[in-house]
């Protein structure tokens, strides 16, 4: 009796550990373990960063990260790093750039810019920015916005000096200088930016 | 006695002169504004009229709530005026918009309060929507105090001076998911182009459609200039749906577009599906449509020119870098379909035709660092590449001889270029 309950205890561990390995995939609650290649020689912490890393680069929600790409440059005393985050349904990567400070194992994310965006999810973002009266004046001239504009990902960190903590969604047509932020769970655009 | 008497009429005279301010301030301000009074005098009124000084923060709240659910806000009201203030919040209905607010969804507590000068009240807001509103933007003002702005003509509703704008989104999950909410790209004149707008029904019952063209289309063609034709007229667009979207099921709206030969410029509308479901409102029941119509050149364009030197012509042609192509252009809504752009080249002389050797092309690009010229919430990507323009080049050479010559340049897939002709020893061929 004692080794079937021993033997069901280490397949339920096994069947665990499984389900929990091989990808980073969008969720609230951070990122577990997945497949990360270094461009070049890896630095001595490699190990380190890459647990710091996994922790801070988090794919939209329903889209996963089948290969993470590090690459690393020396800046006087400390890493600059500069990740990829491929999606195997998306169409363009998701990009950051991190500062590591050796002395003491501080990660420090200074830029992103996320496209790894399901195309779904793309289509639903810019199909709101149509919406917008003040988007769809400027394309209904004619004269700009012709070209299929730009969609990229707004971390919470951001979107609340604009609106309110939340993931949104960078709607930008660039030869407009023509932008629209987005919230597609509310189907709103929540503001508009024109350079013009 | 006439010293007395003197004594007497002076000192009337001195307190009569010394009360008239006294008097003259003891006169109730007048804030009642006769309707026909306009210019100076009425602004002089507003400006010394006499109302309760509160500070309202926030000013501005939006709640986004279902049918069926609630939501509350704290608001924190601010005495600034140098006497107790009762303030007694109530909700002023604004009559004349789509969705109107109504008064009994919202609760107030404290019901009123005595704020005294430079003390603060916090009111709770308390919206409650119930089980059978529409979804739609719904909006109101919360006044504290009876203040109004005094306004030297009549107006629809009165204009609280101590008051907070209120909206409320009142929303549902939808339950026709749009797969493809928009229809967008460059069409030539004269081709025909299919699109399918795919629907899917989320929810545990049928719900019927029916897309037609937006009745409003045609509106849109009013632009900051005046009057604009639209490319095409509506009936260009063929649309055949079903009228019935199953439960749990997907449904095809065809959308079949004939571009006709002579249409010029881009076509903006909206197809209306006309969901029969309380879940999803005008607007989301739309697809936008956005084409930008072009005609594919069949004759070369031509340019003239005389050398006078027997050195080799080299010919240079571009694409526009802000052109469609370095954007990737899209034909249709659901697949991209980038194309290169071309340029089909010839050259004459007094001889005939004459033979070009392509020798390079070039692409060239322009990349930001996200420095400038940005949205203010793409900040962040500072620092990091963004392709933002992209050209090709092609550029040929023929061997020379002094004369007139002929250039023929057939573009294909670029709606503009440029060229440059040189005669004699190129860079390249020093």
């Amino acid at each position: 009796m004692k080794k079937i309950i021993a033997l069901f205890v280490v397949l339920l561990f096994t069947v665990l550990m499984t389900s929990i390995s091989g990808c980073v995939v969008g969720t609230d609650d951070g990122a577990l373990e997945n497949s990360i290649v270094w461009i070049g020689t890896p630095p001595a912490e490699s190990g380190v960063i890459e647990k710091k890393i996994i922790q801070q680069v988090i794919p939209y929600t329903g889209t996963e990260y089948e290969n993470i790409t590090i690459s690393a440059s020396q800046e006087n005393d400390k890493l600059r790093l500069h990740v990829s985050g491929m999606s195997a349904n998306t169409m363009y990567p998701d990009l950051y750039d991190f500062t590591y400070n050796c002395d003491n194992n501080e990660l420090t994310r200074v830029s992103y810019l996320l496209e790894a965006i399901p195309e779904s999810v793309r289509g639903e973002a810019i199909g709101i920015a149509m919406h917008n009266e003040q988007i769809r004046d400027v394309l209904s001239t004619g004269m700009d916005g012709n070209s299929i504009p730009s969609v990229k990902r707004i971390l919470p960190e951001t979107t609340k000096k604009f609106y309110e903590p939340k993931t949104l969604f960078s709607v930008t047509w660039k030869d407009s200088s023509l932008s629209a932020l987005v919230d597609v769970d509310t189907g709103l655009v929540v503001d508009v930016w024109s350079g013009n | 006695m006439n010293k007395c008497i003197t004594k007497i009429i002076l000192g009337l005279l001195i307190t009569s002169i010394l009360t008239v301010p006294n008097a003259a301030a003891e006169v109730p301000e007048p804030i009642m504004i006769d309707e026909g009074m306009t210019g100076p005098d009425s602004m002089y009124l507003d400006m010394e009229m006499d109302f309760a000084k509160l500070q309202i923060n926030p000013g501005y709240s939006d709640m986004q709530i279902k049918p069926g659910n609630n939501d509350e806000v704290t608001v924190t009201v601010t005495n600034k005026d140098n006497e107790t203030i009762t303030a007694k919040p109530f909700v002023s209905v604004e009559p004349y918009s789509d969705c109107i607010f109504e008064e009994s969804w919202v609760t107030i507590t404290p019901v009123s309060a005595d704020i005294a000068p430079d003390a603060k009240q916090e009111f709770v807001i308390k919206v409650n929507i119930p089980q059978d509103v529409d979804i739609g933007h719904y909006s109101t003002s919360i006044a504290f105090t009876e203040d109004v702005m005094p306004t030297p003509y009549p107006t629809p509703y009165p204009d609280y001076l101590n008051s907070m704008h209120f909206s409320v989104n009142v929303w549902t999950p939808p339950n026709i998911q749009i797969q493809t909410p928009f229809l967008h790209g460059r069409v030539e004149s004269g081709k025909s182009y299919d699109y399918k707008i795919k629907l899917e029904n989320v929810a545990d019952k049928d719900i019927s459609i029916d897309p037609k063209i937006d009745d409003n289309n045609r509106m849109y063609d009013f632009g900051p200039f005046g009057s604009m034709s639209s490319a095409f007229d509506d009936d260009a667009i063929t649309i055949t749906a079903p009228s019935v979207v199953k439960a749990g099921e997907t449904a095809i709206v065809n959308v079949h577009l004939e571009v006709p030969d002579d249409s010029k410029g881009s076509y903006s509308g909206a197809i209306d599906l006309n969901i029969d479901d309380p879940s999803i409102d005008e607007w989301d029941g739309q697809v936008q449509m956005n084409f930008n119509v072009w005609t594919q050149p069949t004759e070369p364009y031509t340019k003239t020119f005389t050398t006078r030197t027997d050195g080799p012509v080299t010919i240079e042609i571009s694409s526009n870098p802000f052109s469609e192509y370095a954007y990737a252009m899209w034909l249709g809504a659901d697949n991209q379909n980038q194309e290169e752009p071309s340029f089909d080249v010839t050259l004459e002389n007094e001889s005939g035709d004459v033979e070009m050797m392509l020798v390079k092309t070039t692409y060239t690009g322009t990349v930001s660092l996200g420095m400038s010229d940005f949205p203010p919430w793409e900040a962040d990507s500072t620092g990091i590449y963004q392709d933002i323009s992209a050209s090709y080049t092609e550029q040929y050479t023929a061997s020379g001889a002094a004369g007139d010559w002929t250039l023929g340049i057939l573009p294909g897939n670029a709606d503009m270029f440029s060229y440059t002709i040189t005669v004699g020893p190129g860079e390249d061929n020093l």
